[in-house]
């Protein structure tokens, strides 16, 4: 039983080999595979076959190409390329259908492109960038997830130092903003306070001054350019003094350029780090290497080379370890990330700016790439389902003496010529749906977008690309017909498989639009209940102001004044928006300590926002001066403790970490304090001993803004550097689920971009299968269909083909939201049938106008004309 | 005259070539190689130094042999020429020459 090496491998072979070495080789490979085949068995001699098929593949067996068979080639391009136009203008509905759809999917393309260009430039400029690496730690206590910051304690930058593979550290601080004054001008700026060795492993470009030196005197400050236009107009800031931050005189020892868009690191200014350490120090405290201050410090190393990193990876986990023991229930752990991998990049807390997400890219790449296939596939159909059309012509050129190849070329070419084509409308799309996309602020992508010349070159490339996968399909199917079949009876050619494929090539089309469908759907009905839940606590027209350093009491009793306003109160956060503040507490047992989240407030915090009293009383007002040692908690504190019932728990004490003991006078009623994706946690409200930082005011009024103008003139009275900076709670809790917006947005999109080319696709096929059976159609009617049992037979096909996408894109998108996504949120919508049917309606509703009207025209035609001219 | 410096695994091709006299073509050589060699050798290794080496002019190429193993095609077989058996002489002389340099060597019980 003579049995061959793969087929497939061989013709590979043949392609590429030249014809005078190609017989022997092949026979001695031929003769090889059969000894193979006796001795070590099929499988193995089919592998070796293979690779001997790849090894041969050198210089010297390729085939040359003559000159004479390169004009050869050119001028067959160019006919082909006639030959494409010429196809492309005679069925002009065709081709406008599959413009149209190639050109919507490639506007996503290259708008991906595009995105993916600009991101890759983040924290480019940085010249020592690969050796550049950040320090981030996870923070891990008790039962909760582990939680991944982007800031480390200085006392890791402390112990790199020491390290051998380390060349220089920087240790910063953020949350340096405040109030800067010049002679007569005070503007408020925002930096961090960065140690000496910033300006030596980041490249900002420094205008004035010595980078070198810069940074390392205690009270020396660095602005950027735009800062020192603002305070010294055009004069050169070096040397100058400004008063600022912690009451301090900082003199001016470099100007550099305005961080550029891309960086990860925004500033207006860096104070010396060794001013904030100093100044720590002499307040007597000591606590700034703890190894768990890790919040509000961020390390950067620059290693001497990158190769060093595992060594510097395992120091750090033997400083974990060492560090560790100290903390019970609690975990810091240190580990390094490189520099480019901060953006895009995973979502840690505490980034010096938003993030751009990771998992984001990644998605909205899935989906563009899902997009243009799903184009293709329309290209492929058609033309499939055409290829009767072009038997004639293929057998023609085959009589003539093309090869397969050939028509093979030619038919491919011509799909990547359409490509071209539509990639020209496409970068026209491009540049319209351009700024729609950068409008989707919310996830606050630092990009432009803008379309530099040299993007064409990946563009096009694309476009090819498409093109080809387009069109490589239906070649092939094209190629294969036989010539004289062709020009003797067009009507027996057998179309390749011809039914099936097409048909799940439209199932595939159909599911991708239903199940975009349906994703906006759940994500919108969850948007829209994250925004409406109900708190526990009352948020509607409650008006948050920023005292911005000013007295709050002063604040307060002026807003007070004025009609509409109907209840003040002070606080120093705004709760449910997605911040936190957190502590420690313990009862009875010294061992059981559990994190707790706190807002602090005045006595009219609670009744403002109408929080529910379970026992015991509210704050009274604090007169100036003394200390209270109240605290009114929720209903999650006394699980936690088994502090009994509301009103057994008053009265008794919680001890909180750095704070002291304090008495329990009142309990509340739970209340959602984080965004809807996390449970509860034990909630204290204290008052606070120092000024609070928000004012929050109740109002009511039929001119909302005559009261607004009325607010911000008060405001102007007591403050006339800063804006008046006032939100209203609903719009907050509403940008707090902002990201779903822009989620919601983008899926919404595509599904309006998959359900057109669905159903430009679906028209098209309709259009051509009702053509081809223009005979059989009117032939049924004369005797004796009625028209709508001929429009129900015609749409068979196409019926089954919905009903069958509908289900799958309604498991695919069941499964996506329920296992993945909704799984996330303490609170959540449950997914209904009318969710998941949605898409199979809207797609049903409007596949049936398309067709419908379409084929109406066409049963109701008469059919002795159609007779008449076949 | 081009060079005729040849590698060491060229060599063993050619003297293969010389040892099969006539009846040496690609798969032989293979197999034989093989043998002596006790590891695996791949064809196309083979291939290229036979091409290398009649570019040289040191092996002759002639087509025949056709089996039905190979599926109708011939193969090539390849002999060695006067430049070829030269060579092989200079590099067995060169060899034996520096071998028999070597003083008694003891590397121990």
């Amino acid at each position: 039983m003579m049995t061959n090496p793969p087929r497939w491998a061989d013709r590979i072979l043949e392609w590429y080999c030249r014809d005078e070495i190609l017989e022997d080789l092949q026979g001695d490979l031929h003769e090889i595979f059969r000894k193979n085949a006796r001795e070590k068995g099929l499988f193995r001699a089919r592998l070796t076959y293979i690779v001997d098929v790849i090894k041969f593949f050198r210089f010297y067996t390729i085939k040359q190409f003559k000159p004479d068979s390169i004009m050869q080639a050119l001028i067959l391009l160019f006919s082909y390329w006639k030959t494409s136009l010429r196809n492309i203008t005679r069925t002009k509905l065709f081709s406008l259908i599959n413009l149209s759809g190639l050109a919507i999917s490639m506007s996503t393309g290259i708008l991906m492109i595009v995105l993916l260009a600009e991101i890759h430039q983040f924290d480019m400029m940085h010249e020592k960038r690969d050796r550049i690496f950040r320090v981030i730690n996870t923070f891990k206590n008790g039962n909760d997830a582990a939680e991944p910051c982007a800031s480390t304690s200085p006392l890791v930058a402390q112990k790199l130092a020491g390290l051998d593979a380390v060349d220089k550290v920087v240790l910063m601080r953020r949350n340096a903003s405040g109030d800067f004054q010049f002679e007569d001008k005070t503007i408020p700026l925002g930096g961090f306070w960065a140690s000496t060795d910033f300006l030596d492993v980041f490249s900002f470009e420094v205008l004035e001054g010595d980078p070198q030196t810069a940074l390392r005197d205690p009270n020396t400050i660095v602005l950027t350019e735009t800062t020192s236009q603002k305070l010294f107009g055009n004069e050169s800031a070096l040397g100058k003094s400004l008063h600022g931050l912690n009451d301090n005189l900082y003199t001016v020892t470099a100007v550099v350029k305005d961080p550029p868009l891309y960086s990860h690191l925004q500033f207006d200014f860096l104070a010396s780090f060794i001013t904030f350490e100093e100044a720590r120090r002499a307040q007597g405290d000591e606590s700034l290497y703890d190894w768990s201050n890790m919040w509000m410090y961020y390390t950067y190393i620059l290693l001497n080379d990158a190769a060093q990193k595992t060594r510097v990876d395992q120091f750090l986990e033997k400083t974990n370890q060492e560090q560790n023991t100290r903390y019970e229930n609690t975990s810091y752990s240190a580990s390094l990330q490189a520099l480019t991998d901060i953006v895009p990049g995973p979502n840690l807390s505490n980034q010096t700016r938003t993030r751009v997400n990771i998992n984001m890219i990644w998605i909205l790449l899935a989906l563009s790439v899902i997009v243009v296939l799903s184009a293709c596939f329309n290209y492929t159909n058609l033309s499939i389902a055409r290829s009767l059309g072009r038997a004639r012509e293929v057998g023609i050129r085959k009589v003539i003496g093309a090869s397969r190849g050939q028509v093979l070329t030619q038919f491919v070419m011509e799909a990547i010529v359409f490509s071209l084509f539509a990639m020209i409308l496409a970068l026209g799309l491009f540049f319209l749906i351009r700024p729609y996309f950068l409008s989707i602020g919310e996830f606050d992508l630092p990009v432009n977008l803008d379309f530099k010349i040299w993007y064409l070159v990946p563009v096009t490339a694309f476009a090819v690309m498409t093109g080809f996968m387009a069109g490589f399909l239906p070649s092939l199917v094209l190629s294969k017909i036989k010539a004289i079949i062709a020009l003797k009876d067009v009507t027996r050619i057998r179309l390749f498989s011809g039914i099936n494929l097409r048909m799940v090539l439209m199932v595939f089309q159909f599911t991708i639009a239903m199940a975009m469908i349906i994703a906006t759907v759940i994500s919108y009905r969850q948007y829209r209940f994250a925004v409406n839940f109900d708190l526990g606590y009352d948020t509607e027209n409650v008006l948050n102001i920023k005292a911005q350093g000013n007295d709050s009491r002063k604040l307060a009793l002026e807003f007070s004044r004025i009609p509409g306003v109907q209840a003040v109160s002070r606080s120093i956060m705004i709760p449910s928006t997605g911040d936190s503040w957190g502590n420690y507490a313990k009862h009875v047992d010294p061992a059981d300590s559990t994190i707790y989240n706190y807002n602090l407030v005045d006595e009219n915090y609670l009744t403002l926002h109408n929080f529910t009293f379970l026992a015991g009383s509210n704050f009274k007002e604090l007169p100036d001066g003394s200390v209270s040692r109240e605290i009114i908690v929720n209903e999650e504190m006394l699980r936690r403790f088994d502090l009994g019932d509301p009103i057994e728990a008053i009265g008794k004490q919680l001890t909180l970490l750095d704070e002291g003991a304090y008495q329990i006078t009142g309990v509340v009623a739970d209340f959602q304090f984080k965004t809807i994706d996390s449970g509860n946690r034990p909630f204290v409200f204290k008052q606070s001993t120092e000024d609070y930082a928000i004012i929050n005011l109740k109002l009511r009024s039929r001119d909302m803004q005559q009261l607004m103008g009325q607010l911000q003139d008060t405001w102007k009275q007591i403050d006339q550097v800063h804006p008046f900076e006032a939100e209203f709670f609903d719009d907050r809790i509403e940008e707090a689920y902002a990201e779903y917006t822009s989620i919601i947005k983008i899926v919404g999109f595509l599904s309006l971009l998959s359900i057109s080319i669905s159903i430009l696709g679906l028209l098209g096929m309709t259009i051509y299968l009702t053509q081809s059976r223009l005979r059989e159609i009117s032939i049924r009617k004369i005797l004796g269909a009625s028209e709508s049992s001929l429009a129900l037979q015609l749409s068979r096909t196409f019926l089954g083909a919905i009903i069958v996408s509908g289900v799958i894109a309604a498991g695919i998108t069941y499964y996506f939201f329920e296992v993945r996504f909704l799984s996330n949120f303490a609170h959540r919508i449950n997914i209904g049938i009318l969710d998941l049917g949605s898409g199979l309606i809207i797609i049903s509703l409007i596949a049936l106008c398309t067709m419908g009207w379409h084929l109406i025209k066409v049963v109701r035609a008469n059919p002795a004309t159609i007779l008449r001219s076949e | 005259m081009k060079s005729t410096s040849i590698g060491e695994f060229e060599e063993l091709v050619l003297l293969t070539v010389a040892a099969q006299h006539d009846q040496a073509y690609g798969v032989s050589i293979k197999e034989s190689l093989e043998e002596i060699l006790d590891r695996k050798v791949n064809i196309s290794a083979i291939h290229v130094a036979l091409k290398r080496m009649e570019d040289k002019g040191l092996v002759k190429g002639r087509f025949g042999g056709i089996t039905s193993e190979r599926g109708g095609r011939r193969k090539k077989f390849y002999v060695i020429t006067i430049a070829g058996k030269k060579e092989v002489d200079r590099q067995y002389a060169i060899r034996t020459g520096i071998y028999h340099q070597i003083p008694k060597i003891s590397f121990g019980t």
